[in-house]
């Protein structure tokens, strides 16, 4: 297939997770839009140096946890001036009134989550990796993954069911 | 609240976690990318003693792609390209006050690579105090956006690789205020407080900034 068509298959088979995970990378939308955009077009210029088809998420995943450590990550402050708005959890109005409270309180717990609890945990939801795979994306061991996402899991629920994580 | 049970809890962490929406558009915007990437690759291919064929083969291949270009995208008129201006800097708010310092090689480095530019380095260019340069898509064109300190507060300079209007226009809201001026490799875009004299960083640019055809 075409180096062109290969990337347009690509950008749709993907996109859409990489938008997520960027949102919660950065928990502000204009800027994982951007973060988005730079990560494709790195992505299209180093198009050759992407070995097979098979590894090509993880590849875009890791090209964007770079750009985002190169562009933003020193530059914006961490967690003192979140705007709530700009992550707001969309409309879920498929979901029955107790879900839709639920998903709020889960949503902001989310938000509340550690960056080395919250990465994991986006990473194995949103991008479907196993642990092997997120500690590579994460330099990280295996242990260290499972137990981040264990702790990750913990903390939720409690902060769900209005108690304090053990783990804290 | 009741506790839920463990399928519960994964299924509502799913939901939570794939909210997030893709914008409108940003599927177009990513597949033009190659055509803007190769847009800003010709235009930066310096001028040389080749073959005609050779030297006709990038002009033949701007004139197919601007022609793809024109046929994918609708023109942008003033007053839509001033409403993208803002959002773009209201969406990079956070870097107004960034505090770093960019270096002029390093700007360099980025205007060259994305537009096929660079500044002059003189003792105004290296005395200017850029704290924030990035490239990103203005006018559906890889463009590059810097902060720099002004005498009242952050001044945006946006540097378009292509003349995106026909002649200079004012640009303001009730916290901005600037200038769109279309300029020999470009256009130029300067925005700061109503009360920062942009033209004298409309100037600076202007005098300083080398495009390479």
């Amino acid at each position: 297939m075409p180096r062109r068509k290969r990337y347009e298959a690509l950008v749709r088979d993907y996109y859409h997770d990489i938008y997520r995970y960027a949102c919660w990378l950065t928990r502000h939308k204009p800027l994982a839009e951007d973060l988005t955009q730079e990560t494709f077009m790195r992505a299209w210029r180093a198009f050759d140096s992407l070995q097979s088809q098979d590894s090509a998420k993880a590849w875009l995943f890791t090209i964007l946890r770079r750009e985002n450590a190169r562009l933003y990550e020193k530059q914006r402050p961490e967690l003192d001036d979140i705007d709530e708005h700009e992550m707001a959890l969309p409309d879920a109005g498929h979901l029955e009134p107790d879900q839709q409270m639920e998903a709020h309180m889960l949503h902001k717990a989310i938000m509340s989550l550690e960056p080395e609890y919250r990465d994991p945990l986006a990473l194995q939801v949103i991008g479907g990796f196993s642990g092997e795979e997120i500690g590579v994306l994460l330099e990280l061991n295996n242990n260290t993954v499972m137990t981040r996402l264990f702790r990750a899991r913990n903390q939720l629920r409690a902060l769900l069911d209005g108690k304090e994580s053990k783990d804290e | 609240m009741s506790e839920m049970n463990d399928n519960d809890f994964e299924q509502l962490l799913e939901t939570v976690l794939k909210a997030p929406a893709s914008p409108a558009g940003l599927e177009q915007k990513l597949l033009a990318i190659p055509a803007l990437v190769a847009a800003a690759d010709l235009q930066a291919v310096p001028a040389s003693n080749d073959s005609f064929w050779r030297r006709a083969l990038p002009v033949a291949a701007c004139l197919g792609l601007f022609l793809l270009l024109a046929q994918w995208f609708q023109p942008q008129s003033e007053g839509e390209l001033q409403a993208e201006i803002l959002a773009h800097v209201y969406a990079e708010e956070r870097f107004l006050a960034s505090e770093g310092h960019v270096s002029l090689q390093d700007v360099n480095s980025r205007m060259q690579e994305r537009l096929g530019a660079r500044l002059e380095s003189s003792p105004d260019t290296e005395a200017m105090n850029v704290v924030f340069a990035k490239d990103c898509f203005l006018a559906k064109k890889l463009s590059v956006h810097m902060i720099v300190d002004g005498d009242t507060g952050p001044v945006s300079l946006m540097m378009i690789p292509a003349r995106v209007v026909a002649r200079e226009t004012t640009i303001s809201d009730a916290r901005f205020s600037g200038t769109i001026t279309p300029v020999a490799g470009g256009t130029l875009v300067v925005l700061g407080n109503p009360q920062e004299p942009v033209g004298k960083y409309f100037d600076l640019i202007n005098d300083h900034v080398r495009w390479e055809y």
